[in-house]
């Protein structure tokens, strides 16, 4: 099982789209997979029918137990409308995690143990992240084999990006753990100047870890959320779809080549 | 009350906040302890109070299960243990030339530490030098061949952890010989040097809030160059990790 959190501490950047559209790629493929949806505003939820105002059980639960069990977790996973895809709801409750918790010691694995229990049911996680630094941030962060940064191509977007790359080196420090990471240029509008410089930005600062290619800017991206299809399901030969066919593949051999790395 | 009597509530650095409230989240709590209640396996929580006595997080009901471990709140032989490994001794001091200045540079503004216990005597690890605590294991792979205090290699989230006794590390060779047996007195070990070392300890305290000036810093290099200060205050040994890490690496 391969555990991917989509991250960036900046809000608008694609992380739900970039999310669902590689989900739904590995589903299409063919393996099992499962979306948890860690952002109270509940986008991942909301993509596939279900309200995080009311959907019960979600990822809330998992914070209030002490102990995890195996049917506790699987109780907790909604099938969606596209085969070989499930989703953690979440729960607008979760937003209230950071005051609740406080740093209470090691909720920020609360996640990681819970997602052993999936081991033997599912291919790839995909967790959708919080634009900001918190409790689920760090469970998110915590609980990944590879963090997937998209970035807009825009300028405001870079000092996120900048953020976010803080954040991670701290809590690589905290946990002594390595991450490893692969930033997206998304929404990319060739005919704007914005686009054009940010992707320059990129390519000058953050070379050894910036993906080669792009995703466009595409508008079936808004048409499948409607349908609460990824994009893969809804027109497989749009650009989008084919940049995060294009994007899977290059992460998929990153990850391989990184667990080969760490059995050497 | 005009302005200037209003107390201000004083905050550690930003830097300092986040990654104390990273390290309690990421703090692997024991899962061999699901019985004892959540404030027994609790990380102690940051004060910013340093003359602020070590409390023990233990409920009543279950006061006497932890009646058999070392009480953290007992600075335990503080004062004799300080004169023999906690401190540094005149003749330490005078062995080599004296250093300009010995302050390591994350002690510049107000730091946050780790108190622990190791046979009795209180120490403390600056927070930013530190990559987490984990429960003692058993599971240690030994490796001939090494210095007595190297306990073994255990491996850690993907990577081998050299473990040390620190015991026998900073303890003179005539008092190591009346330790206990290693698997009775180690409780935790203290991830440090981006993970590659792990100092084992009877138990970790509190983290605490300190100035610079609060510590009495070492002025020369002598036998104990891990040895960054002691803190008067908490009767306690500084632990510079940089050059303990170096150090254990030099055999």
């Amino acid at each position: 099982m391969k555990i991917w959190s989509v991250a960036n501490q900046k809000g608008g950047v694609g992380k739900t789209t970039t999310a669902v559209s590689l989900a739904g790629l590995c589903a299409l493929h063919g393996y099992r997979t499962l979306m948890i949806d860690m952002d109270p505003q509940g986008s991942m939820t909301s993509y596939f029918g279900y309200d995080p105002e009311s959907v019960q059980p979600s990822l809330y639960d998992i914070f209030q137990q002490t102990t995890i069990s195996r049917q506790f977790t699987h109780n907790l996973v909604r099938k969606t409308a596209v085969n070989k895809l499930d989703i953690l709801p979440a729960s607008t409750a979760i937003a209230t995690l950071d005051k609740q918790l406080g740093a209470k010691s090691g909720m920020g694995l609360a996640v990681v143990n819970a997602i052993k229990n999936f081991t033997d049911e599912y291919d790839h996680v995909f967790i959708d992240c919080p634009p900001m630094l918190g409790v689920l941030m760090v469970n998110a962060l915590a609980a990944c084999d590879h963090l997937v940064i998209p970035v807009q191509t825009e300028f405001l977007a870079m000092k996120g990006l900048e953020r976010m790359l803080n954040t991670l080196q701290m809590i690589e420090r905290a946990k002594a753990i390595n991450i490893n990471y692969t930033i997206v240029p998304t929404m990319y509008d060739k005919r704007t100047r914005a686009s054009i410089d940010s992707l320059a930005y990129l390519r000058e600062h953050f070379t050894e870890h910036l993906w080669k290619s792009v995703v466009p800017i595409d508008t079936r991206f808004r048409e499948s959320s409607k349908e609460g299809l990824p994009i893969s399901h809804f027109r497989v030969s749009t650009r989008g779809a084919r940049a995060y066919s294009a994007l899977l593949d290059e992460l998929t051999t990153t990850i391989s080549d990184e667990s080969k790395a760490a059995a050497r | 009350m005009s302005h200037s009597d209003k107390k201000s509530t004083k905050l550690a650095s930003q830097q300092t906040a986040v990654m104390s409230y990273l390290e309690d989240l990421l703090l692997e709590v024991p899962p061999l302890l699901p019985d004892l209640p959540d404030n027994v396996k609790a990380f102690p929580k940051p004060v910013s109070d340093t003359s602020a006595k070590l409390k023990n997080p233990v409920t009543d009901q279950h006061a006497a299960e932890v009646q058999e471990a070392p009480a953290v709140e007992e600075p335990v032989r503080l004062v004799e243990q300080k004169e023999s490994a906690a401190s540094t001794t005149p003749e330490a001091e005078t062995q080599t030339a004296p250093l300009a200045d010995l302050r390591p540079s994350w002690a510049e503004q107000e730091f946050q530490c780790l108190m622990f216990n190791v046979v009795g005597i209180s120490l403390a690890v600056p927070l930013v030098k530190l990559n987490g605590v984990i429960p003692w294991t058993d599971d240690l792979t030994p490796m001939p061949g090494h210095s007595e205090a190297f306990l073994g290699l255990l491996r850690h989230l993907g990577k081998n952890v050299k473990v040390m006794d620190t015991a026998t590390v900073i303890l003179p060779p005539q008092q190591r010989q009346q330790l206990a047996p290693v698997e009775e007195r180690m409780k935790k070990i203290i991830l440090m040097d981006e993970g590659r070392w792990g100092l084992a300890c009877d138990d970790v305290g509190e983290v605490i809030t300190l100035q610079s000036e609060q510590v009495r810093w070492r002025t020369a290099a002598g036998r104990r160059p891990w040895l960054a200060g002691t803190i008067p205050d908490r009767l306690c040994a500084l632990l510079d990790t940089g050059v303990l890490a170096d150090q254990l690496a030099d055999g």
